[in-house]
């Protein structure tokens, strides 16, 4: 079944965002399917940690992304930036728009049992990286943002800027702050 | 790398191996092979490569339509509504401008959707002629999805899974409807949920006969 979807959406990473998003405009699901493909795990990973490393609400949310970005898709102007900031900003208006609906409370302690744990995941289940991901629930929002654009996904200030919609100086500051509490947090 | 990173490079370590958190397969799949699929070509439509053509076109659907809320006020409609038709028209549209079985069939599925919607709503209203129009619209929306059905040649046992699903889903959100309706209403309703699991009915795989041994 992968391997059919990895056939389907072969070449992803040989054709530029730009030409994509302009087959996109014009209606192109395939196209679509290639960015979707390109992303995905960068935007749940993003939703990941911001909504208590809740999978089930990282998938549905990462879902809806999606289906926004394709549904505006023609109020993207390629010269405003790059499609990834853009992206992460509709990922960040989603998780907004969630945490205003009353929520049920996710226990800290656990990753909630789910069998649709991948291979990567359940090797990572170790010790210090429980630890981690357990410190990473107890910075503030804004934090957890910067600690992820910045280091998991590894994004340039500029992009976590525009995303934050904060200058580089500010982002700076916040990754210092966070990093530090993380530390303390870890000692 | 500046000051800070070199401070935390052991922590910063560690944070990249969180990369390895991903989607799961199962998730992945299934936005590919059921949301991807299904999105609704209004893309295609509006894509004008200038701005000078895009707002060319905005004006005269405006001059058109007398106000650009139209079609979003028609999506918002019920029967007996002004805006109804336009809805149906906008509906139908959709379906005729689409090639593909699966991305047909999931329209027809939506509309069945709202048909409930509407029928919840209507029923308030004690319209009885609405009612008996929703319900058989609802019957010819389920009928087309499962016919579209047989033209898909992709992941069909999956497909046919998720449309029982939902078939299912639709059935008892129609008795919770009917329970709640007035008994003028029961009638029209039943037959509809008759339909839906009828639907379901002709989707399971057909039992194979044994064969007689020859004596």
């Amino acid at each position: 079944m992968i391997s059919w979807l990895t056939n389907k959406f072969k070449a992803v990473d040989t054709i530029s965002d730009s030409i994509l998003i302009r087959r996109i405009k014009r209606g192109d699901r395939n196209a679509f399917g290639k960015l979707y493909l390109k992303y995905l795990d960068a935007i749940y990973r993003y939703i990941y940690f911001r909504v208590r490393q809740d999978r089930q609400t990282a998938e549905d949310l990462s879902e809806t992304v999606f289906f926004k970005a394709w549904e505006h898709i023609k109020t993207f102007e390629e010269k405003e930036g790059t499609f990834k900031p853009w992206l992460y900003m509709i990922a960040k208006n989603t998780i907004i728009d969630y945490f205003r609906k009353p929520q049920k409370t996710v226990p800290l302690k656990e990753s909630l049992p789910y069998d649709g744990d991948s291979i990567e995941e359940k090797l990572i289940k170790d010790h210090e990286v429980k630890d981690l991901k357990h410190a990473l629930n107890l910075l503030t929002d804004e934090q957890k943002q910067v600690i992820t654009l910045k280091y998991i996904e590894e994004m340039p200030n500029y992009e976590i800027a525009k995303i934050l919609d904060k200058n580089e100086e500010a982002v700076r500051a916040l990754q210092s702050r966070a990093l530090k509490k993380l530390r303390d947090i870890l000692k | 790398m500046d000051n800070t990173e070199k401070e935390y490079a052991p922590l910063i370590n560690q944070l990249k191996s969180l990369k390895a958190v991903k989607a799961s397969d199962k998730f992945r799949e299934r936005v590919a092979l059921e949301m991807i699929p299904s999105l609704p070509s209004s893309a295609s439509w509006l894509y004008l490569p200038t701005l000078s053509m895009r707002l060319a076109i905005t004006c005269l659907l405006l001059i058109i339509l007398g106000g650009g809320g139209l079609v979003f006020a028609a999506e918002k409609s019920y029967p007996g509504e002004p805006l109804y038709p336009v809805k149906k028209a906008i509906e139908n549209v959709k379906l005729s401008l689409s090639k593909n079985p699966a991305v047909k069939m999931l329209l027809y599925l939506d509309n069945a959707d709202k048909r409930i919607e509407e029928l919840k709503e209507t029923i308030k209203k004690d319209n009885n002629k609405e009612i008996k129009n929703i319900t058989s619209d609802y019957e010819s929306q389920v009928k087309e999805a499962v016919k579209e059905i047989k033209d898909i040649k992709d992941e069909k046992e999956h497909i046919i899974k998720k449309v029982n699903q939902q078939l299912e889903n639709q059935s008892k959100r129609l008795e919770e409807i009917q329970q709640a309706a007035p008994t003028t209403f029961v009638p029209a309703i039943q037959k509809a949920i008759e339909t839906s699991k009828e639907e379901q009915k002709a989707l399971e795989p057909k039992e194979i006969p044994d064969l007689q041994p020859i004596r």
